[in-house]
Formats: structure tokens, C-alpha cells, sequence
């Protein structure tokens, strides 16, 4: 009887017989031998895996905090540039832009940075006598004396950050062309360790990320949609979908 | 910690919660289930171990979402299926472009419902198994392996047989039939106590 015809007279599963289903579980499933040190390394390596994948989330919210608080520290420095910048040019407006007055603040600046704690107070007395104004105009330019280093600092930082971007794009990041996408999805996609999810993105209900490569001078992201089983080359900044790329070449 | 001395439950709530030394202990005690399924839907060990890691991976990955609707074996019984079918539909996709590669100059003949569920079989099963499902139709064993065995869902099987939905289930009542007969049945009530695992 041909399957047709079956399907034609008996469109149903029928029951299932237990006792039958039982012995096929049991012959099938239960005595299917495993090799335990395969067992051992395949479980050792799911949590290394999840290790790693917890360590990069570690590491990106890290980043992302590293970030903010560099922003604020520079929007606080560039707030005290400014005042110290525009009290300076009041101050020159005020007193008719003498330069003695400024010479004398220049020279307080440089005594008060090579003077210990305790002459601090003296110094302050003998720059009281050059004029009213100038205690203030000293404390202004000593604070931004002060805040120099830090200034410094956040722009080191900031150039760190910058260079390994800079780094980051032309050491790591592989160049490749449109042609070339496809094969890499298909080796990417048979080294299943590469994968980390990175659930939803850019529209993608769960995405797993591949590599990051620089498709025709644009860092985009290799991205596989677990729902549709799809690979699309994004660029995850602007989620624009550079290529979509269909596994298997087809 | 003696993991050893807990119960399932207890372990995955630890795991959910965090707990790696559980998360080892759960991923173990899953494993020989989930070899055998992906062993019998992919047929050989290399690629069943592979599946393995993958479907552990997506335990581990997964578990905080499972919420005891059914019981975490079967859970993880239907991870191992979807994980499997994910790399069957992946070879499925591939087929075409090796064959080419390997060999421009032969006559392909591949259509798109070329059957990939051949992986599914037996040869290594017990001898009375084996000669129950030897002695059917193929196509309805394997039906009902996939079924009752495997708990694949009708869509799944038709999609992997590249059959109608009706078909797959006029397969698995005839199989179900052939194979009562050939081993036995439930005629005498003691059902519940050879039974395991949830019924679909």
C-alpha cells in the first residue's frame, strides 16, 4: 500500500502504544553508549564558553561606563576652562589691560607652584599688596593650574581609547570584499565556538555575532539571525544592513 | 558542594540563579539524552558530539527562561531536536554547493526536497528492535522514531521528509500499527510503569 493511499483512508497518527514506545525509547535513546571524557569536555567547554561570553558583556559594560565618565569629566574641565577664561578677559577689561598686573599674577602662579603648603599663606599676603583684583585672577589661573594634569589625563586617556579604536580597525579587523563575504559566513558558521549571542539587535529578535570585518572600508558586524537563520553584515551603529549574506552560498 | 545529593529541580534553580558548580552537574546529567537524539537524527558520533556541545550551549544559555512547564528533561530533549534540525536545515542548504566542489563534472540531481532524514537508523540497535524496524517500511519506522522517539513536531518530520503533513501521520499510524504487532503492545494495562518521558 503506497503512502497515498494510506494518507487518503487514514489522514491521522493513529495511537501510540506505550508499552511499543517504551521499547523503542529505551533501544534508541537509553542505550546509546557516551564516551565520558567527551562528556567532560564538551561540559567544560559550555561554561568556559559562557565564562568568556560573561567576561565580554563584563568587559562592554565596563567600556560604556568608562566612557560616560570620561564625557563628564571633560564637559567638567571644559565648564572650568571657561570660567577661567572669561573671569581672565573680565579681569583684563576691568583693569584696562595692564600688564604689570598680569605679569604679577604670572609670577604669583610660578612662586605658588614652587612654594611648600606652609609659605602658601605668606605668598597670597605679598600678592594681596599688587591690588585688589589680583587675588582673585591668582586663584583662578592656580585652579587651572591645578586641573591641568587631570585635563591632560582625560585627553591621554581619550587618545588611548582613540588609538586602540585605530588599532582595533587596522590590526584586528580583516578588509574583505562583498565576493569573499559568503565562504567566511560558511567557515564562521561551521566554527560554532566563534558565536556569541547577542540577542535583539537592529530588528533581529536574536542575533548571534560572528566577526567584525571592514567591508569595503566600513566596520560592519557579521550577524546571524537565529529566527530566520539568516547572516547579515551590519553596521551596528547606524543598524544599517550593509549585505545579507545567505549560508551555503545558495 | 554535594551536588550529588540534590534533586534535579534544586540543581536547575541553582543554575538559574547563577550557580556554576550546579550548571556543570545539570549539563551533565542531560547529556547522554541528548547525545542519543542528536546520534539518532544526525547518525554518526562526530557530528552528534558537535550537536551536543551546541545544544548544551544553548541549555546553559537558555536556562534562566525555563519555567517547569514540562519536565527540564524534556526541555532539554527539545533543545537537542531544535538544535539538530537547525544543522540538518544547515546541511540541507550546503548540499548542492559541495557536491559542486568536490566534483563540477558529475550529473547533479538534487532537488530541494531531497530527503535528509536518511541519517535516521538503526544498524546498532538491539537485535529484537532491530528486526522490528527492518521488517517494516522504512519510511514508516522512521516516522515513528521521529515521532515517538525523537518527539519531533508533524511540521518538522513533513519538513525533513519533504511530505504533507497527512502523509507523515497516515506514516506514523501504519508504522505504529506494524510495530504493535511485531513487539508487543499494550494489552495488559501496565502501561504507566514501562512509560518515561512526556507523551506529545
Amino acid at each position: 500500500m503506497s503512502d497515498d493511499n494510506i494518507n487518503y483512508v487514514a489522514p491521522d497518527e493513529g495511537e501510540a502504544d506505550a508499552v511499543v514506545t517504551a521499547r523503542l525509547r529505551s533501544a534508541l535513546l537509553d542505550d546509546v553508549a557516551v564516551d565520558e571524557s567527551t562528556q567532560a569536555q564538551a561540559v567544560s567547554a559550555v561554561i568556559r564558553q559562557l565564562d568568556r561570553e560573561s567576561s565580554m558583556e563584563d568587559v562592554a559594560e565596563l567600556s560604556s561606563r568608562r566612557r560616560v565618565r570620561t564625557n563628564s569629566w571633560l564637559q567638567i574641565a571644559a565648564a572650568v576652562v571657561a570660567v577661567a577664561v572669561g573671569a581672565g578677559v573680565f579681569l583684563q577689561l576691568q583693569t584696562g589691560g595692564d600688564d604689570s598686573v598680569e605679569l604679577s599674577v604670572k609670577e604669583s602662579t610660578v612662586e605658588r607652584s614652587q612654594a611648600d603648603a606652609a609659605n602658601a599663606d605668606m605668598a597670597d599676603d605679598a600678592t594681596d599688596a599688587v591690588g585688589g583684583a589680583v587675588p582673585e585672577t591668582e586663584r583662578l589661573e592656580t585652579f587651572a593650574v591645578t586641573e591641568e594634569p587631570m585635563e591632560l589625563e582625560e585627553e591621554m586617556a581619550l587618545e588611548d581609547a582613540a588609538t586602540a579604536d585605530m588599532a582595533y580597525e587596522d590590526s584586528t579587523v580583516e578588509s574583505i570584499s562583498r565576493e569573499e563575504l559568503p565562504e567566511l559566513v560558511d567557515e564562521l558558521l561551521a566554527e560554532r565556538g566563534f558565536r556569541v549571542s547577542i540577542g535583539p539587535v537592529c530588528g533581529i529578535d536574536e542575533g548571534e555575532w560572528l566577526i567584525d570585518v571592514k567591508l569595503e572600508g566600513e566596520l560592519v558586524s557579521i550577524v546571524y539571525d537565529v529566527t530566520s537563520m539568516s547572516v547579515n553584515a551590519i553596521n551596528l551603529s547606524t543598524c544599517e544592513v550593509v549585505a545579507e549574506i545567505t549560508p551555503g552560498g545558495e | 558542594m554535594a551536588h550529588e545529593l540534590l534533586n534535579e529541580s534544586e540543581l536547575v534553580r541553582r543554575a538559574q540563579e547563577g550557580n556554576r558548580e550546579a550548571l556543570t552537574a545539570v549539563l551533565e546529567a542531560q547529556y547522554q539524552r541528548v547525545f542519543a537524539v542528536c546520534y539518532r537524527m544526525l547518525g554518526n558520533r562526530s557530528s552528534a558530539e558537535d550537536q551536543s556541545q551546541e545544544a548544551l550551549l544553548r541549555i546553559a544559555r537558555g536556562i534562566s527562561t525555563f519555567e517547569g512547564n514540562s519536565t527540564f528533561g524534556t526541555w532539554c530533549h527539545r533543545v537537542a531536536t531544535t538544535t539538530c534540525l537547525d544543522e540538518l536545515r544547515r546541511q540541507k542548504r550546503r548540499l548542492p554547493t559541495t557536491t559542486l566542489t568536490q566534483d563540477d563534472t558529475s550529473t547533479l540531481d538534487i532537488s530541494d526536497d531531497v530527503d535528509i532524514t536518511t541519517a535516521i537508523e538503526w544498524s546498532d540497535v538491539r537485535a529484537d528492535i532491530r528486526a522490528a524496524l527492518d521488517a517494516i517500511p522504512s519510511e514508516f519506522a522512521r516516522a515513528v522514531v521521529m515521532r515517538d522517539v525523537l518527539e519531533l513536531d508533524y511540521a518538522d518530520i513533513a519538513e525533513l521528509s519533504g511530505i504533507a503533513i497527512g502523509t507523515v501521520k497516515s506514516r506514523i499510524s501504519r508504522g505504529r500499527s506494524l510495530l504493535a504487532e511485531l513487539l508487543g503492545g499494550n494489552r495488559d494495562g501496565d502501561v504507566e510503569r514501562l512509560t518515561h518521558g512526556d507523551e506529545q
